[in-house]
């Protein structure tokens, strides 16, 4: 009997883990294009499912395991190679119920790996695989507690669904329980799809389930050092571990509000704690902790900035120093003579003790004891005044081109001097040091010779202090020495990093210069194009005598310009006076057509209209009344011979009134025509108006010089 | 696509927004109904209608106009185009391009960023219309050929806004179920389209996902009902597997995702292109 046995499930006939889980199941599932992720999503699942799943191994090598073939077999399907994204999407599902858990992932296969289908359950079973398929079932019936293979032969697909029980102490304890079974789907879909809530694997709180495995702050260990409570610089408050950082899901860019994504900020985190991703994030000004860091950090700026400017101090004296000293060496050798300098050791010495007590002084704030100051003193005073005085002063002036230079090549030649100066300064220290010696040496060997001739033992005395004195001298001299050489290479190496800097600076100004120069060349270029250009427009340009004409034309119609714009400046003012005139003509022939006849006319015409109105008006009553005078008749008691009378009396004023009416209606056509005459007159006299105005207007002989103003003005 | 207004009087003017023709690429689908302004006529008169697109020969023929005009409703269509140019940056991006050292970002991850993209763009109330979904898709995947589109609009002009809206629909949807191969969403919305407009050549290898899809899709809009807008209820009274899909994430979208200040657009009304 196998462990999770297929009456529990609610359907074997359809794609998918829904039909093998309960209803109340959970199924996460994702699609993947390449096998890129598929750790990350074992990741997921397993987070999701912690404290759900009873072997995680187990679950993680079912899952990868199908997932590996799943892709290899839908690569060779698709007709992909290798490494290539798939052309249909793997779709993972992982469902889980209350007693088990189902990972399903069905994919496309070759059409000969789905031969034998019938059998393909005794050879798994047999542990007798006859292709990789197979060798994939056979693989997971190891692991799974139960084993689903579904195929859909005429699709050339086929699911693999590989079941673990939750029943943790049982689980694969036994191989004997284990099952396989295999499903051949066919190509109607059969059954209704069920019920099952799925969630995208997108829709899980992926950020917190997989920081759950990083280290928290509170599981850290207390130190054993001791917990310090104040005095904790800011940069060591801000730095945390990575399991320390907690997600701050505001800051993340893509909050599902599009009006808030900008194009530049909408981005994904790639990692797995979005804290890190600073690309996803949106910076809204500094925190308080950043600005406190900035603080620091511009302190420290300027704390640096004031040690190199003491460096720079510190390199001017030397270069000084190292300039008086060459000089001194140079003068030295020039103001002694050729015979002199090694004839009189004594005051050899005494030279070279004061040159190098001068070059100390210099180099180093040598503070001398009080008992050495009478043998300085005496040294100073035995020493010829020549060589002394010229190099004090001449230090300053060797030194002023390096310490006042402000160009950089000035500077450059200055480096390379006070380089090849500091040279000759060691050259001369050691030279200084072994002559000290060898004249300590000489100094004894010459005491041993006084002593024997000087019986006195002040003398000897006085003898053994001074080579005391010049033995303590020479071990001072000897740390001077030392001190001297680590300031020199210290220098050396000031000097060598300025040099690099300056190289930089040459380089780049190189650059530029190259740049310019490239540009003038090209603006050269352009300025040749150019003169080019010129020259094609004037080869093109008309020749001189052609241009000579051009402006005398100019000036030609210059002069027509200008006259024109006198005569039009005349013939507006004509205008206006036609103007004028038309305008009294116009009153004139008004006051024409209201001449006294035309009025009389008028008067009688309308004289006669109202009298042809009350004819009318009668004419009408006497209708009337003949009218009533029928009706009466059409009456019995009436006589016939007043009605008679009465109807003759009335036929001759109808009569009468006819003949009047006629004569008013002639009067009135006479009248009419008499207003079309006038009318017509009335137009006669505008003509003549217009014909006045254009008279006023036509253009004037060739000889006066008007003939284009009249023209526009028309 | 048809629209109501095909002459717009020159008063219209103010509110009409402008285009350049020469940013126009040929058989692009258009946002909104194109008009051209007639000098002599004085007034708008539209050229093209949405979810049409230009040739190369009309586009080089009117590049006289230089620039064409659309009604504000385009203004409602703009927020879906812009979405989809960010999602397809998403997809795009590349962690190790800057010259870092990066793991690319896992598919969940990408899963989740793009429904936090694309999840406001359903309105308020958890719909949306074809003709917005076939605008984010023309803009996320790369144009549909141009002879195909020719050949299927000029044969049945039904089937081939029936095809552009199936075909659109399918790319919404992958990826709210977690596709997010840009590649076989291109390939996706060219397949679907075919097999709509019945000019699929040949099917390239077995693919489910596509077929559970398209099936789910064909039972929901058939026939004229292709215009219909669609919403998570849709989804919920089916009972197939990538319907449930579909569900859960829409009801993220509902719970979490959706935006209230985002307007609710639609094609039909006084702010859309059907209007009489």
């Amino acid at each position: 009997m196998a462990k999770i046995p297929s009456q529990n499930t609610r359907s074997l006939k359809s794609f998918g883990v829904v039909g093998l889980l309960h209803e109340n199941c959970k199924i996460y599932y994702d699609s993947v294009f390449t096998v890129r992720h598929i750790g990350r999503i074992s990741d997921l699942l397993v987070a999701k499912l912690k404290g759900t799943v009873p072997d995680e191994l187990k679950f993680r090598a079912l899952l990868l395991q199908s997932l590996y073939e799943a892709y290899r077999q839908q690569n060779k399907a698709s007709q992909k190679k290798p490494g290539e994204p798939l052309g249909e999407p793997l779709t993972i599902e992982c469902g889980v119920d209350g007693e088990k858990i189902a990972i399903g992932i069905s994919f496309a296969v070759q059409e000969d790996e789905l031969q034998g289908l019938a059998t393909v359950a005794h050879r798994v079973a047999d542990r007798k695989p006859s292709n990789t398929l197979e060798t994939l079932l056979t693989e997971l019936s190891q692991d799974a507690d139960h084993l689903i293979f579904r195929a859909h032969p005429e699709l050339k697909r086929v699911e693999v669904v590989s079941m673990l029980s939750l029943a943790a102490a049982t689980s694969a304890s036994d191989e004997n329980e284990r099952s396989f079974e295999v499903v051949i789907l066919e190509t109607e879909k059969s059954e209704e799809a069920l019920k099952g809530e799925y969630i995208e694997l997108g829709d899980l709180d992926y950020h917190r389930l997989l920081a759950d495995d990083s280290i928290q702050s509170s599981a850290l260990p207390k130190p054993a050092t001791g917990e310090i409570l104040a005095g904790k610089s800011e940069l060591e408050t801000s730095i945390k571990l990575r399991g320390e950082q907690q997600t701050d899901s505001s800051s993340v860019t893509i909050s599902g509000v599009t009006q808030n994504i900008s194009e530049d900020q909408s981005r994904v985190s790639g990692g797995q704690t979005p804290a890190e991703t600073n690309s996803s994030t949106v910076v809204s000004g500094n925190t308080p902790l950043e600005n406190k860091q900035v603080e620091f950090y511009q302190q420290k700026v300027e704390q640096l900035q004031a040690k190199i400017r003491e460096l720079e101090h510190q390199r001017a004296t030397s270069q000084t120093v190292v300039a008086g000293t060459s000089a001194m060496a140079a003068s030295q050798s020039t103001s002694l003579a050729p015979g002199q300098s090694i004839a009189d050791d004594q005051l050899t010495v005494k030279n070279n003790n004061l040159n190098l007590r001068e070059l100390i002084e210099k180099v180093w704030p040598f503070k001398k004891s009080a008992a050495e100051q009478p043998v300085v003193a005496q040294a100073v005073a035995a020493a010829p005044a020549v060589p002394s005085q010229p190099v004090v002063q001449e230090a300053p002036v060797a030194a002023a081109p390096a310490a006042s230079a402000e160009k950089e090549e000035e500077e450059e030649t200055a480096e390379e001097a006070a380089a090849a100066s500091i040279d000759t300064t060691r050259k001369i220290v050691t030279d200084e040091v072994g002559s000290i010696e060898r004249t300590i040496a000489k100094v004894q060997a010459e005491a041993q010779d006084i002593k024997k001739t000087l019986g006195n033992p002040k003398a000897q005395k006085w003898v053994d202090g001074m080579v005391g004195e010049l033995v303590t001298e020479k071990a001072r001299i000897h740390e001077m020495a030392k001190k001297v050489n680590v300031s020199l290479r210290q220098k050396e190496l000031e000097f060598r990093n300025k040099e690099h800097v300056l190289q930089e600076e040459v380089r780049k100004r190189d650059e530029q210069l190259r740049q310019k120069a490239h540009s003038f060349n090209r603006s050269r270029e352009q300025l040749t194009q150019l003169q080019i250009q010129l020259d094609r427009i004037k080869a093109t340009a008309p020749p001189p005598g052609e241009e000579s004409q051009a402006r005398q034309k100019l000036n030609l119609s210059q002069k027509l310009l200008a006259s024109v714009k006198d005569e039009n400046q005349g013939l507006t003012q004509k205008i206006e006076e036609l103007k004028n005139q038309l305008a009294t003509a116009q009153s004139a022939s008004k006051t024409k057509t209201q001449s006294p006849d035309f009025q009389a006319l008028k008067l009688k015409y309308e004289r006669l209209f109202k009298q042809s109105e009350e004819f009318k008006r009668t004419n009408g009553q006497l209708m009337e009344k003949l009218n009533e005078a029928q009706r009466a008749a059409k009456t019995p008691g009436m006589n016939p011979e007043e009605l008679k009378k009465r109807l003759d009396v009335s036929m001759r004023l109808a009569a009468s009134y006819q003949k009047e009416s006629e004569q008013s209606k002639l009067r009135v056509d006479e009248l009419q025509r008499e207003e079309t005459r006038l009318k017509t007159e009335l137009a006669r006299v505008g003509n003549a108006v217009l014909m006045l105005k254009r008279a006023s207007l036509v253009p004037k002989p060739p000889g006066s010089g008007s003939d284009s103003g009249s023209g526009e003005a028309a | 696509m048809d629209f109501t207004q095909r002459k717009l009087p020159v008063e219209a003017a103010s509110s009409l927004r402008i285009c350049q023709l020469e940013t126009v690429k040929p058989y692009a689908l258009m946002m909104a109904p194109i008009y051209v302004y007639m000098r002599r006529n004085e007034k708008y008169v539209s050229i093209k209608g949405p979810l049409d697109f230009f040739t190369p020969e009309e586009l080089e023929r009117l590049k006289p106009f230089e620039i064409v005009f659309m009604p504000p409703f385009v203004d409602s269509v703009l927020p879906f185009r812009q979405v989809a140019r960010r999602a397809k940056a998403i997809l795009h991006w590349d962690p190790s391009s800057g010259g870092k050292a990066a793991l690319p970002p896992a598919p969940y991850e990408l899963s989740d960023a793009i429904l936090r993209v694309v999840g406001p763009l359903w309105s308020p109330d958890h719909y949306l219309e074809p003709f917005f979904v076939s605008i984010f898709s023309n803009e996320f995947c790369e144009l549909l050929p141009g002879d195909e589109l020719l050949e299927a609009r000029d044969r049945d002009l039904e089937l081939y806004e029936r095809g552009i809206f199936i075909s659109s629909w399918m790319v919404f949807l992958s990826l709210h179920l977690g596709i997010t191969d840009t590649d076989y969403l291109n390939g996706l919305r060219l397949r679907s389209f075919r097999k709509v407009v019945g000019t699929e050549v040949s099917e390239e290898g077995v693919l489910a996902f596509q077929d559970e899809l398209f099936d789910l899709l064909d039972q929901l809009l058939p026939g004229d009902t292709v215009y219909q807008r669609l919403g998570i209820e849709d989804f919920a009274e089916r009972s197939e597997r990538v319907a449930q899909k579909i569900v859960s994430r829409l009801k993220r979208v509902q719970t979490s995702l959706t935006d209230t200040t985002f307007k609710k657009a639609s094609v039909w009304g006084e702010k859309g292109f059907i209007n009489g």
